[in-house]
């Protein structure tokens, strides 16, 4: 598949399955190794960076991975980059880093293997849905697929070695992307968030207005990796979250109950405005769209699927934009295209 | 407001830990966000999680020096954690609460009794409300038991 192919067909893990689909938007983890025999990238001259860009995509070309695509980051530009940022596929740390390094991604855009980020390899699978030890035992064949042809840097007192303490172990981090309109609205999100990060967990939502997260969407992960095993982490998030979604559950019946023409009034407001608003931004774009998530998952919205959501939700993000315009765009200008292409999802 | 870590980038992300049993709440940017993922929180440093005694001789695989390793945080290649030993019991205390990982990196986990294996996937079954399927397996755990030739 070409650059142009990843930019815009819709990832794997935005279609809505998996299991808790309604809460849940997707279950990711993230495997980190090293060659045993190459310095850390932090302290790897670009000859070094790019013997082992080498051998790692060799490795994958002669594995039952060899499907995988490779994108060399330090050949892209910023825009591509970002683009890459903007659906999960690398991280903002490898698209500013600097030497030779890249991407192994597949065509579902569910697995990706990050090359000469903070350590070597950074495997990583996401999936739709709370599914994370689906997610490992994928990642973790990708990792042994590999394996045959690399030898990862690990000891029997620490694991596997990383270049960060907080990964050293495991090298696992594990997390799920979670939709919580309900505990927001209800003021009960504080609680939720305080008594999860208390079970060894962090939660990062991302920045809005006030105290609540833009688009009610909250990522919870294990803030731990050594001296537990993969599935006691996996257990425990899964847990979690499970514990989580039934505070959520509880909240949207609340909700249902105690103020049903207000949320109608609210899910239909978003709808009404992401049909027919000439300019929308990112930010108007995320909260609408928890609205409508949550019609969705109320059955108000019948026709509407969360796959729809989810893809519009990547495809408005500024460089999905600036791709699609075949030129860079000053901010009025994307709230325009993004209005546009939020009418065109909509009535497809 | 701006990153707290780097004090240059808008904050976009705001992170909730426990660490050293207290709440923090940092505003992070992306990057920041992204690199700092699983970390103690920002209020820890390197500094104080490795004071003490110092280590002189760099790394004779990679040359990073002890006082490199504190400023960065970053083991410089898979030598360093031979050549750092005496520091990490200590460090690994304070980052992840314990003090070695004690489980063979390749090892395979031991594979789950008959009895917890029915267990997890009743569990499975009940949080899917799938009724039909925690039936049969509810059978299934029973008749186990009554065999009696389970280890648990």
């Amino acid at each position: 598949m070409t650059f142009d192919d990843y930019a815009t067909h819709s990832a794997g893990w935005l279609d809505g399955s998996g299991h808790r689909a309604s809460f849940v938007i997707s279950s990711r983890v993230r495997l980190a190794r090293n060659l045993a025999e190459h310095p850390f990238t932090n302290q790897a001259p670009d000859s070094v960076k790019q013997d082992i860009v080498d051998r790692v995509v060799d490795a994958a070309g002669s594995s039952p991975c060899e499907e995988m695509g490779y994108f060399d980051t330090s050949a892209q530009s910023d825009l591509e980059r970002q683009l890459f940022v903007e659906r999960h596929l690398i991280s903002p740390a490898l698209a500013k880093a600097s030497g030779p390094r890249g991407v192994l991604v597949d065509e579902c855009e569910s697995s990706s293997v990050m090359i000469n980020e903070e350590d070597h390899l950074r495997i990583q699978v996401i999936l739709s849905g709370l599914q994370p030890a689906e997610a490992f035992e994928a990642a973790r064949s990708l990792e042994r697929d590999l394996a045959g042809a690399l030898d990862y840097a690990a000891s029997d007192r620490w694991g596997f070695l990383t270049a960060c303490a907080t990964n050293t172990g495991t090298g696992l981090r594990a997390s799920t992307l979670i939709h919580l309109p309900a505990l927001a609205l209800t003021k009960e999100m504080d609680g939720v968030v305080r008594g999860v990060a208390q079970l060894g967990f962090a939660v990062r939502g991302i920045y809005g207005e006030g105290s609540e997260s833009a688009g009610n969407l909250y990522q919870i992960s294990n803030q731990l990796t050594l001296g537990r095993t993969e599935s006691t982490l996996l257990e425990g998030l899964s847990r979690v979250v499970a514990q989580v979604v039934e505070c959520e559950v509880n909240a949207r019946q609340t909700l249902e109950r105690e103020a049903k023409s207000q949320i109608e009034d609210k899910v239909w407001r978003a709808l009404g405005i992401m049909e027919r608003a000439r300019l929308l931004t990112s930010q108007e774009l995320m909260n609408f769209s928890s609205a409508m998530r949550l019609g969705v998952d109320m059955n108000l919205l019948a026709g509407l699927e969360t796959a729809t959501i989810n893809d519009i939700m990547v495809s408005t993000q500024p460089s999905h934009l600036q791709h699609r315009a075949g030129k860079p765009l000053e901010p009025t200008e994307r709230d325009i295209l993004r209005a546009s292409v939020v009418r065109e999802r909509l009535s497809a | 407001m701006t990153c707290q870590n780097c004090n240059e980038h808008e904050a976009t992300v705001v992170v909730t830990k426990m660490v050293e049993d207290q709440h923090t709440i940092s505003h992070l940017c992306a990057l920041c966000s992204n690199a700092l993922e699983g970390a103690g929180g920002v209020a820890i440093s390197m500094q104080m999680l490795t004071s003490g005694k110092e280590t002189t001789e760099p790394c004779p695989t990679c040359g990073k020096t002890f006082a490199e390793f504190k400023k960065s945080g970053l083991f410089g290649c898979a030598g360093c954690y031979a050549q750092f030993e005496d520091h990490l019991p200590k460090l690994f205390k304070r980052v992840q609460g314990v003090m070695e990982h004690s489980f063979a990196p390749t090892a395979v986990e031991e594979p789950k009794s008959d009895l917890a294996s029915l267990e997890d996937a009743l569990s499975q079954a009940v949080s899917d409300e799938d009724f039909e399927l925690a039936a049969s397996i509810r059978d299934q755990i029973t008749e186990l038991r009554s065999k009696g030739t389970v280890t648990e």
